[in-house]
């Protein structure tokens, strides 16, 4: 009997492609009973993730894909995400400072931060010309 | 995402914004935002995030920025009634520390015009 259920999904570096993103963790998420709470927390992370790619990963304004990796397990559930853009390890950026009043709040950098924060693990690999970020959730 | 500009009494212009608040939902609203906390006489801003189901940080970006706009002229600035998912980022992120979050309209009223 298979334990876990895989779904792959690639998209477009574009912003209005973050809505396709979306609509593929609900119908995932839904098909394998998972908590409401668990989507919002994934959808969330991917917006992240997907956003600072979109974002930062190419110097040109050329079409490039973006492929995800769903994989729900018994105990777990996590999101693996490829591009070939430029070399870019999240998990190397600054801790996030906790802001001490309005006027000196750093503006950016947050996403990495609330994923980290969500998330159980996060992994980061250069694969010959892509980036390979995933992360993972345990269910209890 | 849509943002509904209301003046209530005594100067009070409360902004309400609907739809997902992400790199999409932002770009939407973000030059009529700017806008409104850029004008001058606007110094008692409610943003009632009540219609807000989702924010990622770009989202709080924008809520930063425009804070900033009405805050460096001493104006009031705060949030109204975010939905649990969006409370638990601004949590997560600080930003409750430096942002005042109101529950009910009545305490945003009375913390704007104090």
């Amino acid at each position: 009997m298979k334990s876990y259920n895989t779904s792959q999904l690639t998209i477009k570096n574009r912003p209005a492609e973050i809505l396709v993103i979306a609509a593929w963790l609900k119908k995932n998420f839904d098909e394998n009973k998972l908590p409401l709470g668990l989507l919002q927390t994934f959808d969330l992370c991917a917006n992240e993730a997907v956003t600072n790619i979109i974002s930062y990963a190419y110097e040109d304004t050329a079409e490039h894909d973006i492929s995800l990796k769903l994989v729900s397990k018994e105990s777990s559930v996590s999101l693996e995400i490829t591009d070939q853009g430029k070399p870019f390890n999240p998990l190397e950026r600054a801790e996030h400072i906790q802001p001490k009043n309005l006027e000196s709040a750093h503006i950016g950098g947050l996403g990495i931060y609330l994923i980290r924060h969500y998330m159980d693990k996060c992994c980061y690999q250069r694969k010959g010309d892509t980036n390979v970020f995933s992360f993972l959730l345990n269910k209890e | 995402m849509k943002i509904y500009e209301e003046q209530l009494d005594g100067e009070i212009f409360k902004l309400n914004l609907s739809g997902h608040m992400d790199i999409t939902g932002v770009s939407d609203i973000e030059e009529m935002f700017a806008e409104i906390t850029a004008s001058d006489h606007k110094n008692s801003i409610i943003v009632d995030m009540s219609d807000v189901p989702y924010m990622s940080s770009i989202g709080i970006r924008s809520l930063l920025i425009n804070g900033k706009a009405v805050n460096r002229r001493g104006g009031k600035y705060v949030l109204l009634m975010p939905q649990d998912v969006v409370k638990d980022v601004l949590i997560v992120s600080g930003i409750d520390q430096i942002l005042i979050i109101c529950d009910t309209l009545e305490d945003a009223i009375m913390k704007v015009t104090v």
